[in-house]
Order: C-alpha cells, then structure tokens, then sequence
C-alpha cells in the first residue's frame, strides 16, 4: 500500500501536461510492479477516456481498486492531486510576481517539449499491443505478426476522427461493437 | 454557516465539472462556464481561463489543478480543498463501479474483441491529440530536438522518465539563456 501510494505522489509531482503525459510514467510504474500487463494498460486508457472526469483520476482509482481495493482507490486518487493542490495554492500566493519571469516561461517551453516526446513514447506502447497479434520479438518479425484488420480499422478509425471531432466515447462505442463481429 | 453554504456550493459545481466532463481537458471550461459564471456568478470567464492556463503550468491533475485555483480564488485555502474533492469525486465513484465488473468480465472472449477495436480507436484518438500538442508545444529545432531526445531515451528506457521531464525543464532555462547572449 505504502508502494502504491508512493508511486501516485511522485507522478502526481513530476508529471507536467496531464493526462496524456501520465500515461508513460504510470504505464512504467504498473508494468514494473505487476500490477497490469500490457494489454489491461491499453484497456484501462480506453476507460478511462470514455467514462467522465479527469482521465488521471480514472487511472488512480482503477490501479488503487485493482491493488488494494476500494481504499487503494481513494487513497491513489487523493495522493495523486495533493502535490498540484499544495503547488497550486503556492501558486495563487506567488504569481503575481514571478509568472512572467523569462527564466519560468523558458524552463515551460523546455518542460513541454519533452512531455511531446513522452507521449510519442506511449502512443508507439498502445501502437505495439493494438496493431500486432503478439509482441514482435525481434525486428525481423514484424510484418509476419501485423494485424491487417486493426491497421485497416486504425486507419479507418483516424479518418473519421478527423472529419467528425466527436466526443471520444462515441468512437469508442461504435467501433467496440463493430470488432465484437470482425475479430 | 454563511462559509459553509459557499463551501457546499462550491463543492456541487465542481461536483458536476467532474461528472460531465469526459475525456478530460477543454471540455471542462463551458461546463465551469455554465456553473460558476452564468449559475453562481461568482467569477468572470476572464478569471476562468486565466486560472485554466495556469493550471497547466503545475504538475499532475489538470483539472484539478484548475478547481484549486479557482477554488483558492473564492475561498481561500478551504476553497481550493473543497473544489479538488469535489471535482474527483464523480470519477471515483464511477470508476471504482466499473473496476469492480471490469474485473469480472474482462477474460470473455466477447469482452476481448471488443477491447481489440477500442485500442485501435485508443490509438487513433491519441494520434489525433497528439498532433495538436505537437503544434503547440514543438515551435522550432530546439524544441524538436528536447521532444526527439525526450522520446528516444525514454521509449528504450535509458532514463527514468522523470529525470527527462526535470532534465527538459533545464534544457529549456539554457536555450533561454542563449537567447539573451545571441
């Protein structure tokens, strides 16, 4: 318990852009510690995102309830949000005066840069388990193990998002249901 | 009990911030919109997304980084307390009912396909936002390289993620100090 609440702070602590960029660090936490395998990661961001509130909390709680319970998932969700709550509080006190420090705004751009590159990171994680039968083992094995049903689907997928910008959980509903009947 | 009522109301709003925004981000501001402007009247649009912003310059939970500084705005420190539980409590109490089932149905072959065409669509829609981000985020060669870097050592784990997110913010404070020497 002490494990997982740890975990939770030091996410809530050092993670900067929210939910998505989340998603690496406590991907790395839950594999690391057995607490999800790969796949039931790639499921828990698919819940997480179609059901309401902030996607981090979803996560939280669904780790903290998969580990430890209802109040593994209380606790998670609390200790994720406390470091913001204290920073922000601080913050409310501080601003005034530092906010547009050319230092702070220069230290931001940098900060947001590399959370971009950490979300590629678990976008090429769900690419792996989405788009492939089995892990490819080596790199020779790639297109042997390619599912062309999901890059079709992927594709498909992508398209219509593009043309329609429909709340996520429509997407997900629909082509949840479309799969039940071609996998 | 005049403090309390203004708690309370405030711990509703943020109630229903929580339960009706899904998937997180923007989608939270017309909702705040809707209950603290036009509903209670107890701040400006203006004062929202100015604390909607600064929100995101804080680590962890976006919008609950927003609820504390908006709550702090009009309650001080109990404010930003109440309006946080607020603002995570609808979340809790759904997803602790869906992980209780979730975890009993999950090994169904019926449940599994369906999970294969969500991760795609997962996939998509992380593509999606991603390219948006991109945008905002990656504005020339050196932030460009910062993400490159930022991806490649933490996709073949070569470092921690959070010493790359600490390392970035550095990077960032020494390209600004270049500016100002060039």
């Amino acid at each position: 318990m002490i494990k997982l609440l740890f975990e939770f702070i030091k996410i809530g602590t050092f993670t900067y852009g929210g939910g998505l960029a989340m998603i690496p660090l406590l991907r790395d936490i839950a594999i690391d510690n057995l607490w999800l395998t790969d796949s039931q990661f790639a499921n828990l961001i698919a819940i997480s995102q179609s059901t309401p509130g902030p996607i981090a909390i979803n996560m939280a709680t669904f780790i903290g309830f998969t580990e430890q319970s209802v109040i593994g998932a209380i606790l998670a969700s609390l200790v994720l949000i406390l470091p913001g709550l204290i920073l922000a509080i601080a913050l409310s006190k501080l601003l005034a005066k530092y906010r547009k420090h050319p230092v702070v705004t220069a230290a931001f751009a940098g900060l947001k840069a590399t959370v971009i590159g950490l979300i590629a990171t678990s976008i090429v994680q769900v690419a792996i388990v989405s788009l492939f039968k089995e892990v490819p083992k080596d790199f020779g094995e790639i297109w042997s193990y390619l599912d062309l049903k999901a890059l079709i689907m992927l594709a498909s997928a992508y398209f219509i998002i593009q043309k329609t910008q429909k709340h996520p959980l429509y997407y997900i509903l629909g082509f949840g249901l479309i799969s039940i009947f071609i996998w | 009990m005049k403090v309390f009522k203004k708690l309370l109301k405030l711990y509703i709003a943020f109630f229903k911030v929580g339960l009706l925004t899904i998937g997180g981000g923007y989608a939270m501001l017309p909702i705040i919109e809707q209950e603290l402007v036009k509903g209670l009247e107890l701040l400006t649009m203006d004062e929202v997304v100015e604390s909607y912003t600064l929100s995101q310059t804080l680590p962890g939970v976006i919008a609950s980084n927003a609820a504390a500084l908006i709550g702090y705005r009009l309650g001080k420190v109990k404010g930003a307390v109440v309006s946080v539980l607020g603002v995570i409590t609808p979340s809790i109490i759904i997803i602790l009912f869906i992980a209780m089932i979730f975890t009993r149905i999950e090994h169904l072959e019926i449940v599994q396909n369906a999970f294969k065409g969500i991760r795609v669509v997962v996939l998509a829609l992380l593509f999606d936002s991603f390219s948006r981000l991109f945008k905002v985020a990656v504005f020339d060669r050196k932030t460009f390289v910062i993400a490159s870097v930022a991806f490649i050592l933490v996709l073949f784990s070569i470092i921690n993620p959070i010493l790359v997110i600490v390392a970035g913010g550095f990077a960032g404070v020494a390209i600004y100090r270049e500016r100002v020497s060039e």
